[in-house]
């Protein structure tokens, strides 16, 4: 009996080799499931063979064995593969032993695996992971369902049956719950180890793909700090790999130090957190840095520091930025301040004193307070428009607006700006009365502010040209001054808001710095585009375009409201708008005004329209009117109102030539009529 | 740009600022305050010309200016033995505590914040001297 229990000692024992060399193989062929299934088959194929061969023979001719653990583990450690496997060859070699008891010992095998295969059925089907509870489950399907099978089929005595299967069973069930619980515990093992790793190469990643510098250092009994972990950012924040910051062989301020030192006493405090600002030299430039660490004690006592290191260089920019804002915006503001308060206090004590202060100088006290209220409103305006630029909140009221008066306007609200500059502003309309769709208001402003930095900065007794004229369908104000130009440093910030050439101290002149990015944004916002030219000492040239609607004239065809189809019909031809204006004023009223600012127009209204008179300007943008002129019919009277000086022998037919600031326009109005044969009911003029 | 002097008494003043209004009301409110004889000046280089030719005993300089700033031109003043004695009163708009400091740290008598008041102008600076008196 004691020989029989080593017998199966020693069977299942030798199970314990398929735990060894699973081990040894599952790795490498862990991504081809069905050699490694085929491969554990044929091991516990062989473990089987080894046991049935070792076979203890109870009773002459009856043998027992754990052969239902070997096919239970084959199915449980290497799926269906490996148990059909094993149970073939178990199967094969049963029947090889023949016997009276090969066909119960075939059933036997065969009934084990079809258990054990439908228990793996039911473990994937319900996505169960082999566990200890599985390892007991199948232990006991070894145990007790080949015993049951043989209860049906065994044609041994029962005496017979119960020494055989009393042996048997327990002895499977402890070889598939011992084999099965190692291999189980090899498995999860193996998982934790998967799972770390993968959680090292997940924090890896997350401390090399963060934009923020993340570190690891020690300070060590002696006081001396090293950087024994960082992260990838390293690269781009300092310019120095993980690698050489973590150099062990040199110290830490030979490593990284900043400009100001402040990194090497950084980590020398005991159990406190660093939190320090440093400028630092990098390869392209110097930059802002922010260093935040906390300390701990290891095992060792050392400190250890973990902390991060960021970019503020932007932070730290914005942060100048605005308190030069608010330096220039106070200055701007109390400067207007002080004179209206100043004014108003000194008129004020003419209440007090009625002889102090004589009247003229009082009133000039009131001019200089009512003067500083409008320059404070308007820079009130400015901030607040730029505001309202900024989050987005400005309505732009757009219409097709003529651009020349709208320059006009602009001009006018900033002559006098400087009187004692003595800057001479020279416009040249070129537009020949072309309109553009704009919110006519914002563009004036747009203008204002261009003229006003014009101003600013043009050397005194200098012009500033303002030229506004259509090209390609686009039209172009540009607004032209002889100052110190744009400083190369200086041209980039141009349009930013609180930007201005010049250091704190040193402006040149009255100024928010906002003025030319509201002009910025307001000419983005209307579809435009603005942008500058500049020499050093030459002057600078602001440009303003819009894409302008058809081309010449807002005019061009147009009939005055009241036109009426019956009056005769004048044709003038004039690129002056203003003058165009004046002219058809005064003989509105009697006759119907086609106006056109361009030969090429001329000529089209003139081949459409039934045109009793022509008022001719010789001089046009698109070339000289005077094959035109000789071209019109001789009943069709044409009157010449030029300042250009017409050489008779140009001329080919009857003209009357009037000449442009001899002739009143009260002259030239009444000679049209005369030619359209209207008397007027009383003076046209 | 005489305003007043009396009986030789007048203290004579050299105010700079490159603001018309400013100028103007400064000249007036030290004019009605009685005892000051004001000259104006609009920058740097002319305050300095003025200072050459007609040595002022007290000088009000606007800080922030075109070309040469108050610091500037009060740091150009020091260089100069001749001009080195006269006290410097700053005027400023400046918003910032630190202006004020840094000011004072360039050896000025004092500074008057903008806006001020013009009818105790003249007590001020009559104070900021009896200080140093």
């Amino acid at each position: 009996m004691k020989e029989t229990l080593m017998t199966m000692v020693e069977s299942g024992s030798v199970m314990l080799l398929p735990v060894l060399i699973i081990a040894l193989i599952h790795d490498r062929l862990e991504r081809r499931p069905i050699i490694l299934g085929a491969l554990i088959g044929l091991i516990f194929a062989a473990i089987g063979a080894i046991v049935m061969d070792n076979a203890v023979e109870v009773i002459p001719g009856i043998r027992t064995d754990p052969r239902a653990a070997v096919i239970v583990l084959a199915f449980l450690t290497g799926g269906p593969i490996s148990g059909i496997i094993a149970t073939i060859t178990l199967a094969t070699i049963r029947y090889e032993q023949g016997g009276m008891g090969a066909t119960p010992g075939i059933i036997y095998i065969v009934g084990t695996a079809v258990a054990m295969l439908a228990y793996r059925a039911w473990l994937d089907r319900t996505a169960r992971q082999i566990g200890v509870r599985q390892v007991v489950q199948a232990a006991i399907i070894a145990a007790f369902l080949p015993t049951f099978l043989l209860m049906f089929v065994s044609a041994a005595p029962w005496k017979v049956f119960l020494i055989s299967n009393g042996l048997a069973m327990p002895t499977n069930f402890i070889a598939v719950i011992m084999v099965g619980i190692l291999l189980v515990r090899y498995r999860e093992r193996d998982i934790a180890i998967a799972a770390n790793v993968e959680k090292q190469a997940q924090m890896n990643a997350i401390a090399d793909n963060s934009p923020t510098m993340i570190f690891q250092g020690v300070t060590d009994p002696s006081g001396a700090f090293r950087l024994t972990f960082v992260s990838h950012a390293a690269c781009r924040l300092l310019g120095l790999t993980p690698h050489e910051l973590t150099d062990q062989s040199r110290t830490f301020e030979e490593v990284l130090s900043d400009e100001s030192g402040q990194l090497k006493d950084a980590f020398c405090k005991p159990e406190e957190a660093a939190s320090i600002e440093f400028q630092f030299e990098h390869a392209d430039g110097s930059r802002w840095l922010r260093l935040d660490a906390s300390a701990r004690k290891d095992v060792r006592q050392h400190l250890v520091w973990d902390g991060t290191i960021i970019d503020i260089s932007a932070q730290r920019a914005a942060e100048e930025m605005k308190d030069n804002f608010i330096s220039v915006i106070s200055h701007e503001l109390r400067t207007p301040l002080t004179s209206i308060r100043g004014s108003l206090g000194l008129a004020l004590s003419v209440l007090e004193k009625p002889k102090a202060l004589e009247a003229k100088k009082l009133k000039n006290m009131l001019q200089i307070a009512n003067r500083n209220a409008e320059r404070l409103a308007r820079l009130v305006n400015e901030i607040l428009d730029s505001q309202k630029l900024r989050s987005g909140q400005m309505d732009f009221t757009i219409t097709q607006s003529e651009v020349s008066p709208i320059v006009r306007d602009a001009i006018s609200e900033v002559e006098g700006f400087a009187p004692e500059k003595g800057i001479d502003l020279v416009y040249e309309d070129r537009t020949h009365g072309a309109s553009i769709m704009v919110d006519s208001g914002r563009l004036r402003l747009v203008l204002q502010n261009l003229l006003s930095n014009a101003y600013k900065f043009s050397k005194p007794k200098s012009d500033i040209r303002v030229i506004a004229n259509l090209h390609n369908q686009e039209l172009l104000i540009s607004v032209r001054d002889k100052g110190s130009g744009i400083p190369e440093e200086f041209q980039p910030h141009v349009f930013e808001r609180f930007r201005q050439a010049q250091g704190a101290h040193n402006r040149n002149s009255a100024g928010t710095g906002l003025g030319l990015s509201i002009a910025r944004s307001l000419v983005e916002g209307m579809g435009g585009r603005i942008w500058f030219e500049t020499a050093e000492d030459v002057g600078t040239t602001f440009h303003v375009s819009f894409p302008a609607e058809s081309k010449p004239s807002a005019l061009k065809k147009s009939t005055r409201p009241s036109a009426n189809l019956a009056l005769p019909h004048l044709l003038y031809v004039e690129d002056d708008l203003s003058l165009q204006e004046i002219i058809a004023i005064r003989v509105g009223n009697y006759a119907r005004v086609s106006a056109a600012a361009t030969l090429a127009d001329a000529i089209e209204i003139f081949e459409q329209e039934d045109i009793a008179a022509v008022l001719l300007d010789l001089d046009l943008p698109d070339g000289m009117a005077l094959d035109f002129m000789n071209g019109v019919p001789q009943e069709v009277p044409i009157i010449v109102f030029s300042a250009f000086e017409i050489d008779p022998s140009d001329i080919h037919r009857e003209v009357i030539v009037m000449t442009k600031s001899r002739v009143p326009e009260a002259e030239v109005a009444k000679a049209v009529l005369n030619a359209l044969n209207v008397t007027p009911d009383c003076d046209a003029a | 740009m005489l305003l007043e002097t009396e009986e030789g008494f007048a203290v004579k003043v050299l105010h700079v600022d490159d603001e018309n209004d400013i100028r103007e009301i400064v000249a007036l409110a030290l004019e009605m305050d009685g005892d000051w004889e004001v000259a104006t000046a609009t920058s740097g280089a002319e305050a300095l010309d003025l200072m050459a030719s007609d040595r002022p005993e007290i000088i009000l300089l606007d800080v922030m200016m075109p070309s040469m700033s108050g610091p500037e031109l009060k740091k150009q003043m020091d260089c100069d033995p001749d001009l080195r004695g006269i006290p410097v009163i700053f005027m400023t708009a400046a918003a910032q505590e630190q202006t004020r400091a840094e000011l004072l740290a360039l050896n000025a008598l004092g500074v008057i914040e903008k806006p001020f008041d013009p009818m105790a102008l003249g007590a001020n600076l009559n104070a900021m001297l009896g200080s140093r008196r």
